[in-house]
């Protein structure tokens, strides 16, 4: 053979040197791409919580000049970090692509450069047919295998079918457990004893607090086994009872106190304390999962909810002492999912627990249900489905008569359900055609009918409590809405940040009395009294307003937000702000503060009541105030 | 002797096959007809189903994301007090750091005439959060708007962000029609 190119002498050594060169570069940006890749997720601009947090400072303290200019620089410092490294990765890319170019030309030259004959091998030659065999065995054990891995990665990956097979089991488990519970004597068998239990609960009660009438009450809730449907069906709307009950009033049942209206109904709470030095504070105890949810009263139990993605927990203290009663671990429910995903400041168990005396009612994120005994034994449970809520679910429980009342309004579907506080079968359930919401039921009086007034964009809307039949509903909120209604004397207030503020007459053809602009909440909710609507919101300002005109009486800024949700008491609001602050003033036209307490741990919860005291979560801690 | 017009085995075979082949040639060309008539399709957002949840800034696999925020002027109302552009409960209405919404500083705001504002969507900033539309929609007209922009997308058999959507606003749209925004202007069209 004679040809040009075969007759060129190739420097190998210089091409071997390039090869390395080119190698050694390669890795070398390989190594700094991955680094910078790393970087990149971590300097996430989306979520500058410093940054956050800076500017939650400086809308406390506006006239801080040095925090502002510190803001600024973290902003570019941030910014910059985030896209000189995406440039350093796209840059890295193509110098990554270069050098492996380089040095794959590098080799070539070398390889070509060689001038080496064909050898021929004559093992090769000899063993050709068991070459050929074991050739054609590789390549199909190959082949297997990475169909089987192809199968099995398609299968992990595929988020759909995953579903699909989690769905097909939730309606399987589902059904089972229907059936259970059709067929259940044996768990009929056993409710006399916890209704002893349950009398005994509610006797012990009673002498303390409630009266007479209640007590019959009670005992009429616990003959009723099926007469749901049959006295709804007689009395038509017409509600003759009293709601919130005076065993109700006598506790705190639920979320925002009974009924979940923002009102207790307590004497003589205690308004001064201190946190640093104890001043006041009886007892603190730390419950072993951390929620936002808030504490519930009954009796001298008090109640409240924990969870995290793994574990959910219902906790039971002595209100008095602060000793923890007993702690019942969700486990076994029927249809149970595992925890969706949810942002850090839902949690999993933002819902707050809800209790009849009888009973306490929970649920989290992933739609689990559960109703336990005064005693922390489960009576039954059931999951809703895993609410599709893109922050997580939050709307809290509230109870009317034997009925569990379930806000569930999701992305898939939105609905309103009560539940039999005894069996948790379904008493009646109506669909909505609404948004997601994160607000919670809230249970009232109006006239001669018990209404549960639900808050959701598109709109307010009032169903029977008795019957789930849509009273009325009015086209006027719009966005994520947090905050639940208030509600007084027959006018209802509903308000979303970046929508307005509205106060509704209620009937048969609702109307809007007033709107207002200037003050929204986009999570605390109002509290109304007859003649004053006081709205809080989340960036430390407070109003009030005239229930009946919406003419603004007075409104102050406070040093920090508000997370929770005021609570009338005493005549006075009691307001706990997000570091830890309980602002006090009176319900009244002009504003009077009362007293300022310091806790000294941050708090998003909503406090509870009891004559004497007041019980607040805040930071991991829960906390008894009085004497 | 053998009677005229009659086929043997062989030959009804033989036809068979042709016949089988040509119809296989008909189909092959009228499916890639079809295909060629019909066009590509590309992945979108639909804006009243999108609930501005962040995932389009995390999920894609271009960095940063192929989904950019996209401004319909028809719609904008040039607010001064504008929930896209400033953080809620801002003090100051001005374009320091402390009061800017957007991350990344992807939107460029400037003085028309008393008091209005014009806001201009700086793409190569956009990391298509979703935090200005959000803002907008909720206080404002709903002028901003996230879309999936094509020269950036490339595309993906299975886009990672569709798979993600909370709320199933990813769907796959005609070429020729790319783009998926409400406004005046696509209304009018429509």
């Amino acid at each position: 053979m004679d040809t040009k190119f075969s007759n060129k002498t190739v420097n190998l050594p210089l091409w071997r040197g390039v090869a390395i060169v080119a190698g050694v570069f390669a890795i070398l940006i390989c190594a700094m791409v991955i680094v910078n890749y790393l970087q990149i997720n971590k300097v996430d601009p989306v979520n500058t919580e410093v940054i956050n947090t800076l500017v939650e400072r400086l809308n406390e303290n506006p006239k801080d000049v040095q925090l502002r200019e510190q803001i600024r620089e973290m902003d570019l410092l941030v910014r910059k970090a985030f896209f000189t490294n995406q440039w350093e990765v796209r840059t890295g890319a193509y110098l990554l692509l270069l050098s492996i170019i380089v040095m794959i030309i590098a080799l070539q030259v070398m390889r070509m450069g060689k001038k080496n004959l064909p050898s021929v091998d004559e093992e090769y030659s000899q063993n050709i047919i068991t070459y050929q065999q074991n050739a054609r065995k590789w390549v199909s054990i190959g082949g297997s295998v990475l169909i089987l891995v192809t199968l099995f990665l398609a299968f992990v990956t595929y988020k759909d079918l995953g579903t699909r097979f989690t769905d097909a089991a939730k309606i399987a488990k589902a059904e089972t457990v229907a059936s259970e519970v059709k067929a259940a004597p044996e768990v009929k068998q056993e409710t006399p004893k916890s209704v002893v239990a349950k009398k005994n609960e509610v006797e012990k009660i009673e002498e303390v607090k409630a009266s007479e009438p209640e007590a019959k009450k009670e005992t009429k809730t616990e003959v009723l086994e099926k007469p749901v449907e049959t006295e709804a069906v007689a009395s038509v709307n017409k509600y003759k009872g009293e709601y919130p009950t005076k065993a109700m009033m006598a506790n705190f049942p639920s979320f925002r106190g009974p009924g979940g209206n923002g009102i207790g109904y307590q004497k003589n709470v205690p308004t001064e304390w201190d946190g640093a030095s104890g001043k006041n504070i009886k007892w603190k105890v730390t419950p072993e999962l951390h929620a936002y949810n808030s504490p519930v009263i009954w009796g001298d139990k008090l109640f409240l909810s924990g969870a995290d993605a793994n574990k959910k927990q219902v906790y039971c203290y002595n209100r008095n002492s602060g000793k923890l009663l007993w702690t019942a671990d969700i486990n076994n429910v029927a249809g149970s999912v595992a925890s969706p995903e949810v942002t850090p400041d839902t949690g999993h168990a933002a819902s707050s627990v809800s209790t009849d005396g009888t009973f306490i009612f929970a649920i989290f994120s992933n739609g689990d249900l559960i109703a336990l005994d005064m005693k922390g034994k489960a009576v039954w449970s059931k999951n809703l489905g895993v609410p599709d809520n893109h922050y997580g679910h939050s709307s809290s429980l509230v109870v009317f008569e034997d009925k569990l009342i379930v806000q569930y309004d999701h992305k898939k579907s939105g609905k309103v359900m009560a539940l039999s506080t005894k069996t948790g079968d379904e008493v009646w359930r109506t669909d909505r055609k609404v948004k997601v919401s994160w607000a919670s039921p809230v249970v009232v009086k109006n006239g001669d009918r018990a209404e549960v007034i639900l808050a959701s964009d598109p709109c307010v809307a009032s169903y029977d409590a008795q019957t789930g039949e849509e009273l009325w509903k009015l086209d006027c909120i719009t966005g994520e809405v947090g905050p639940s209604v208030a509600y007084a004397n027959g006018i209802v207030f509903a308000l979303n940040e970046y929508a307005s503020l509205v106060a509704i007459k209620t009937g048969d053809k609702p109307e809007v009395l007033w709107e207002a602009y200037d003050y929204l909440s986009d999570v605390p909710s109002p509290v109304a009294t007859d003649k004053y609507l006081f709205v809080v919101t989340s960036y430390g300002l407070v109003a009030c307003y005239d229930a009946l005109s919406g003419e603004l009486y007075w409104e102050h800024e406070f040093d920090n937000g508000f997370y929770a949700s005021p609570i009338l008491v005493d005549e006075k609001i009691y307001l706990m702000d997000r570091a830890g602050t309980m602002h006090i003033f009176k319900a009244d036209k002009v504003f009077v503060s009362v007293a300022t307490s310091k806790l000294g741990e941050k708090s998003d919860s909503t406090p509870a009541f009891a004559d004497g005291h007041i019980y607040i979560r805040a930071g991991k801690n829960l906390y008894c105030i009085g004497k | 002797m053998e009677k005229k017009g009659k086929k043997d085995r062989r030959d009804f075979i033989n036809t068979c096959f042709r016949f089988a082949a040509g119809a296989s040639l008909v189909g092959v060309t009228g499916v890639l007809a079809h295909k060629t008539i019909s066009g590509n399709t590309l992945w979108q957002i639909d804006t009243t189903k999108c609930t501005q949840c962040g995932r389009c800034a995390t999920s894609c696999v271009v960095t940063p994301s192929a989904v950019k925020c996209i401004h319909v002027y028809d719609m904008c109302g040039y607010c001064d007090l504008c929930g896209g552009y400033l953080r809620p409960n801002v003090k100051n209405i001005t374009t320091g750091a402390e009061n800017q919404l957007c991350p990344t500083g992807a939107i460029k705001r400037k003085y028309i005439e008393d008091p209005f504002f014009e806001y201009e969507i700086i793409e190569d900033l956009c990391i298509g959060c979703g935090k200005c539309v959000k803002g907008c929609g909720a206080f404002g007209n709903g002028s901003l708007q996230l879309q999936v922009s094509h020269d950036i997308c490339v595309n993906c058999n299975q886009c990672a962000i569709a798979r993600d959507c909370p709320s199933d606003a990813f769907s796959r749209v005609p070429a020729d029609e790319p783009y998926k925004f409400s406004g005046f202007k696509k209304e009018k069209k429509g």
